[in-house]
């Protein structure tokens, strides 16, 4: 009878002690979830929710290893799962940010290309239509060499915007357009001053 | 059985009677050393709260070393407090890592102090930077017309600019490699100005300019006439009457500001020692008032001649001619031919103060002799 409950308590400590398996499935779950918001730029557009959610995943590796440590009687997963959950969370909410972000730097970007344009466009035409005399060609010719450095820096831009950078395209075609406005007051002015004169 | 009776057993009422009190001891003494081996919980989320303040303020980037070590011994310490965590509180070390903890608040505190007044000192820094290339681009735009170079200063103007935003918006450390391009190519632009400028900066034609200068103002003080000397590199007009120096007038040049005037169109404003040979207004000047120069003189002949000779110059170019002080200057930047344009307001004064004959010796520039006379 003593035997036969001494087997009973082995094989129920045993039961339990299967019971405390590592929590590969949420490892895995919470390492997929962490790459998909890196690779949706989550370090970049949505930085400190993807921080929160890799130092989680950090705190649970930390954890695991913790419990590894110890005898298979005495294991319990229960925290590092819940800080798994928590990483897998973080993780999914950092990609979804990143990418409503993202998509707002870009159409950002996208309409500071356009405004970008449309300056150079207007430059581009007062400079041709500009009357060239004595008094303006040499104002003229210089305001054509500032115009071709704006064409340089719009050229650059369109690289980051291609590129995936959107926020530096976007600081790069609104300095062009600021550039691309300032040719243009120029050369009226300078063809008032030939009005003038 | 039957105990002996000396050996007879202890009375029950007795030993039930100490039983429960060694229990409330051993109770007791559990409860001291469990209480006094909890988790240092609270230091470690003060810690965790300034490592996410760190990340947050975006520190590690201006002293990333001390950063990546602070980061390794962390992920050492929070490793141990997952250990610790999971020890039965008989059995904690709590003491080492509530001292390991303490060592890394006071690292974490170090790096946050360290790492502001790091930001800080860039930030400033670059603030002063941008503001000095911002000073450097309004000079150099005003100081030429050449297409080259005005594409060149639109570069680090338009870079500036995208430093400036990136400023505004705190991204110090983008900030720090933008100007790193913009030294480039301000570098580039350096060279080419210097190219430009190297006869500045050479002692012979340093002293011809002042002797030109010097016998013009004794000619003036010998006279007691007018006199008017152009410094090109400071961009200002000097008149002299009777060798004393009374007026300084700003003055916008030739487009093509640093070099000497050599063939018709290059923009240049021709240096040496000439006289007025026309006073010009109403309809035969453009430029409300204008003082001809007797430029060509047979010195700038002389050099265009030999330019030719040795083929610096394309043999059908053609010497300029027309050069005059004229109005409609004070532009604050080189847009002339040539000539030397003042504002309407200084031109009318030289105008009525100017004669057929006046000289008006036109330097590269003149710095010892002015200072002299200051």
């Amino acid at each position: 009878m003593r035997t036969k409950s001494v087997l009973v308590l082995i094989v129920g400590v045993l039961l339990l002690a299967g019971c405390a398996s590592k929590p590969d499935q949420e490892i895995t779950a919470s390492q997929t979830a962490l790459e998909a918001a890196r690779t949706a730029e989550a370090d970049i557009y949505s930085a400190e929710t993807y921080q929160a959610a890799a130092d989680s995943m950090k705190s649970a590796e930390a954890e695991i290893a913790a419990q590894d440590q110890k005898s298979s009687f005495s294991r319990n997963y229960d925290k590092a799962k819940e800080l798994l959950g928590q990483a897998k969370t973080q993780a999914d909410s950092a990609a979804a940010s990143a990418v409503t972000n993202k998509e707002k730097a870009k159409t950002d970007a996208e309409t500071a290309q356009q405004d970008a344009q449309t300056a150079l466009d207007a430059a581009k035409a007062a400079l041709a239509s500009a009357p060239k005399g004595k008094g303006t060609k040499a104002d003229l010719d210089a305001l054509q060499g500032d115009l071709t450095a704006a064409e340089t820096s719009f050229g650059e831009a369109k690289s980051s915007l291609d590129g995936g950078k959107f926020l530096d395209a976007l600081n790069q075609f609104r300095a062009v357009k600021e550039k691309a406005d300032a040719v243009a007051a120029d050369i009226q002015q300078a063809t008032q001053k030939k009005k003038v004169s | 059985m039957q105990w002996p009776q000396t050996f007879s057993r202890p009375p029950r009422r007795r030993r039930s009677a100490s039983a429960p009190g060694a229990l409330l001891i051993v109770f007791g003494m559990l409860l001291a050393v469990t209480g006094c081996r909890q988790l240092p919980q609270k230091e470690w989320n003060d810690l965790e709260a300034l490592r996410r303040e760190l990340r947050r303020e975006g520190l590690a980037g201006y002293l990333p070393d001390d950063f990546s070590r602070f980061e390794a011994s962390f992920a050492k310490t929070r490793h141990q407090f997952a250990v610790e965590s999971n020890t039965s509180p008989l059995f904690r070390n709590n003491e080492e890592l509530a001292a390991k903890i303490a060592a890394e608040i006071a690292q974490a505190l170090r790096l946050r102090e360290h790492g502001v007044a790091e930001k800080t000192r860039l930030r400033k820094l670059e603030q002063e930077a941008i503001e000095q290339l911002e000073n450097s681009v309004v000079i150099w735009r005003s100081g030429t017309l050449d297409p080259d170079q005005r594409r060149l200063i639109a570069r680090i103007e338009l870079q500036t600019a995208n430093a400036k935003a990136f400023w505004q918006q705190s991204e110090f450390l983008k900030v720090r490699d933008l100007l790193e391009d913009i030294d480039e190519e301000n570098a580039a632009f350096q060279s080419q100005l210097e190219g430009l400028t190297e006869r500045y900066r050479n002692p012979r034609e340093l002293g011809r300019w002042q002797l030109w200068a010097k016998r013009t103002i004794e000619w003036s003080r010998n006279h007691k006439k007018a006199a008017l000397v152009v410094d090109k590199y400071n961009r200002q007009a000097l008149l002299y009457n009777a060798g004393k120096l009374v007026e300084r007038l700003p003055v916008d040049l030739g487009w093509n500001r640093f070099p000497d005037k050599v063939q018709y169109g290059d923009g240049a404003t021709p240096e040496g020692r000439y006289r007025v040979t026309r006073k010009k207004s109403g309809a035969l000047t453009k430029y409300f008032l204008a003082l001809l120069l007797d430029y060509p003189n047979a010195a700038d002949r002389r050099d265009f001649a030999l330019a030719k000779r040795r083929g610096e110059i394309h043999r059908r170019a053609r010497i300029g001619a027309l050069i005059e002080i004229h109005g409609e200057g004070g532009r604050g930047r080189d847009w002339t031919q040539g000539c030397a344009a003042l504002s309407n307001p200084d031109m009318e004064r030289l105008y009525g103060i100017a004669y057929l004959g006046m000289p008006v010796t036109i330097v590269g520039q003149l710095q010892a002799v002015t200072e002299g006379r200051k």
